[in-house]
């Protein structure tokens, strides 16, 4: 079996693949895929971790991340959507209604 | 089976939640119609949790395991629902007004304040990753309530979008946290914690970004980047709530991470350090260029944020102060909790008054937020001016207000530690000159600056009884603990 | 024992699933009446035109769907811990907790349906149309017939400017503000 640290490599790439999504991307569905990819490599790590540890803590605390990402999803898609009945555009950068 | 005992001693947490559902049926029953006695199911929630708050005593234990039944934990639950009413309160009229006044607020409001609640009971870093999700996720839709305002849109969808990039690196955290000690229940990582050459690099790791996550809802520099637009564009009762309540309950889950598991550190005490003073300085500064209320209010937040930082390192730096080993650090750090509190407490009094005022006076229109809309008001509210004056003096620090006492107290707690936390003391004082500036800048548009149109009638007023009296009720809180904290000090510590 | 004991249960499991695909496709052709039209043999894609550009602006009511869908769906997954760990309770005789727990945990769901429901937000026709000024690319075929949209009156702003009004609203007119809330 492949030992622990490959799985943090992994999981770290995903995460830093997430942030550089999420800042460069202007595309508000886009950067919020990015941030799925976050989550999904905290899921990565809890699943690989709970090998080691108590295998069911870890496969209990992965369905918790997976379970509210997708309340997250939901209030995200119901925003985006009231976002574009007003502006007609996903793009974060239209959103400049609030500026000093 | 202690099933009974644990529901019992839980019942603030889950009679808010209890409430959201009861608000839900209501509305399911009866579409559209839910208003009025959907805030009356919230106020009747939230007033049967304080009951049961009040009516029991803390018994130590560790209700499902992972939850906190302390003295911290319930003095900060009480000042969370106490939040949670008032800003049903000020949320009661201004919907009527924008006929918006669908059950679904008060719903949103009692899931997210059950989170709060649950924030500051977690003893496990699951629940405390659910706590700050339950509480987040109902605050995005509030602050988009007004769905057809395109700046509340807005700043739901800022809101959301950068919390959900906030709880990426939380979840991240907790998981490096828990493949390096294999339990995320705070005694198990304190006992980790307990010898350290066990902490590696992703320890390490797991504690910078599960504070990173954190910073962002207690908006702490340089993770502030959404609070004015945020604060700005969601409506007036939100902001509130945001203000106050989640600057609580976030301070309540950082303390109580600081004081039961994270050990004393060079790296954590340099990064809450960095943290704190970053945020006194861009709070500050950030708010001496503002022309509009709520902004001002938002980056005196971040401010605030840096002042209570400084208390959080304070009881992270006691845990192992020189001079004062093992069982003789605990009283420090315990008065570093203390000042803590009181100085949430004190800061969540003010706040609901600023934003209650803000309300009060119609102010949710952006070009009424001006600051030069303000010039001459003294004359034709004198009563409302002497609040909104009070709470700037209170935000500023100045003597016999509420707002000087938190800073003293957390100021004495940093002194007990001698000069280690020299530099952040400094920022401290200097930025509250900055900060005493743009306070008395207001204050002197309110009283010596006249109107430009000097027989024009007075301002409206929303006309809510219950806000007017929420005001009022505040101020004197300020006036009051300020010069006689000593049963605010006893509630607060338990 | 041979593979079949070990995979009996796989085993029935599939033919069930077979059946039940083929047994209504047969009961169908034996009941229904055969007209055959053009319509009839296009693929069917949720109401939408099958062919054509994949880049379409698609209806607006796709998502409030699918995000309804998602919540319940993926709340779901905690069915299967629960069921797991269901007989290890039934074993310490603390059954009747899990049951209700779980019991719980679907009646809150239950109400989020429900609410959802009640509030029109599952129909259709009811729903949230798109919104005005969207541009149509050509080959979307309307499902239904076009809405006007029904979106809600306008939110009244608060009175702005304190010249515009004289003095505070009496108590008349907050009394009428708050019945037309009701309405």
């Amino acid at each position: 079996m492949a030992p622990q640290s490959w799985y943090l490599i992994v999981s770290a790439l995903l995460f830093g693949l997430g942030i550089v999504g999420f800042v460069t991307r202007r595309n508000s569905l886009v950067m919020f895929m990015s941030v799925e990819l976050m989550l999904n490599a905290a899921n990565l790590v809890f699943v690989a971790a709970a090998r080691d540890h108590v295998p069911a803590r870890g496969s209990a605390c992965a369905l918790f991340v997976i379970a509210v990402a997708a309340s997250e999803v939901a209030v995200g898609l119901a925003l985006v959507l009231a976002l574009f009945r007003l502006k007609k555009s996903v793009d974060s950068d239209a959103v400049r209604e609030l500026r000093a | 089976m202690d099933l009974a005992t644990d529901l019992a001693a839980t019942a603030p947490l889950w009679l808010p939640m209890l409430g959201c559902l009861a608000v839900l049926l209501l509305e399911t029953l009866a579409p559209g119609r839910s208003g009025h006695l959907g805030a009356l199911v919230a106020g009747a929630a939230i007033a049967l949790a304080f009951a049961r708050l009040v009516a029991t005593a803390p018994s130590g234990r560790l209700p499902f395991g992972m939850l906190a039944d302390d003295a911290l934990g319930r003095s900060l639950t009480g000042l969370l629902l106490l939040v949670g009413a008032a800003v049903v309160v000020l949320a009661e009229p201004l919907l009527a007004r924008l006929r918006l006044a669908h059950g679904e607020f008060f719903a949103l409001l009692l899931a997210s304040l059950s989170g709060m609640v649950l924030l500051v009971q977690a003893r496990d870093l699951m629940a405390l990753f659910l706590a700050v999700e339950l509480l987040s996720i109902p605050l995005y839709v509030l602050a988009a309530f007004r769905r057809l305002s395109a700046p509340s849109v807005e700043s739901g969808f800022k809101y959301f979008l950068l919390g959900a990039f906030a709880s990426g690196f939380l979840v991240y955290g907790i998981a490096l946290l828990f493949s390096t000690c294999g339990d995320t229940s705070y005694a198990a990582l304190a006992r980790f914690a307990a010898d350290p050459a066990r902490l590696g690099a992703t320890w390490h790791v797991g504690v910078a970004l599960l504070l990173v996550g954190l910073g962002f809802k207690v908006a702490a520099a340089p993770f502030h980047g959404w609070t004015p637009d945020v604060y700005e564009g969601a409506p007036t009762p939100v902001t509130a709530f945001m203000a106050a309540g989640v600057k609580v309950a976030a301070f309540g889950g950082v303390l109580r991470l600081a004081h039961e598991v994270l050990p004393d550190g060079a790296g954590l005490r340099a990064g809450l350090a960095l943290l704190a003073c970053a945020s006194m300085l861009v709070g500050n500064l950030g708010a001496l260029l503002q022309v509009r209320l709520k902004r001002l209010l938002a980056w005196s937040s971040i401010a605030h944020a840096g002042y209570l930082l400084l208390g959080v390192l304070v009881v992270v730096a006691a845990k192992s102060h020189a001079g004062a080993t093992g069982a003789a650090a605990t009283p420090l750090a315990d008065s570093a909790v203390q000042a803590v509190v009181f100085y949430l407490a004190t800061y969540a009094l003010t706040t609901l008054a600023a934003f209650g005022w803000i309300l009060d006076l119609g102010r949710e229109s952006a070009e009424l937020q001006d600051l030069r809309a303000l010039r001459g008001l003294a004359r034709r509210r004198p009563w409302l001016s002497a609040a909104l004056a009070l709470c700037f003096l209170s935000f500023a620090g100045v003597p016999l207000t509420a707002g000087f006492l938190g800073k003293l107290y957390v100021l004495k707690a940093a002194f007990a530690l001698g000069t280690e936390l020299i530099v952040p003391m400094v920022v401290l004082a200097a930025t509250s000159v900055i900060a005493l500036g743009y306070y008395l800048r207001i204050l002197s548009t309110l009283y010596m600056e006249r109107a430009p149109d000097e027989n024009a009638p007075a301002p409206a007023r929303l006309g809510s009884t219950g806000v007017a009296l929420l005001i009022a009720a505040a101020c004197g809180g300020v006036l009051l603990f300020g010069v006689w904290p000593e049963p605010l000090l006893r509630w607060l510590g338990g | 024992m041979s593979l079949i004991d070990h995979y009996q249960a796989v085993l029935i499991f599939l033919l069930v699933g077979v059946a039940m695909v083929v047994s209504p496709l047969v009961m169908l052709r034996l009941v229904r009446p055969n007209k055959p039209i053009a319509a009839k043999s296009i693929a069917y894609e949720c109401g939408m035109d099958p062919v054509g550009d994949a880049q379409v602006c698609f209806d607006l009511r796709f998502y409030t769907d699918a995000l309804i869908f998602v919540v319940f769906e993926v709340e779901a997954v905690f069915m299967f811990p629960w069921a797991k760990v269901y007989r290890a309770f039934a074993a310490e005789g603390m059954s009747g907790f899990a049951l209700a727990e779980g019991a719980i945990f679907v009646g809150i769901l239950a109400l989020g349906l429900v609410y959802v429901w009640a509030k029109g937000d599952i129909d259709w026709v009811k729903s949230l149309s798109s919104p005005r000024g969207v541009v149509r690319r050509e080959g979307v075929v309307p499902a239904v017939p076009e809405l006007e949209p029904a979106l809600p009156e306008p939110e009244p702003e608060l009175e702005p400017e304190p010249a515009a009004r004289p003095a505070a609203p009496t108590a008349d007119e907050r009394h009428h503000a708050a019945h037309a809330s009701h309405h």
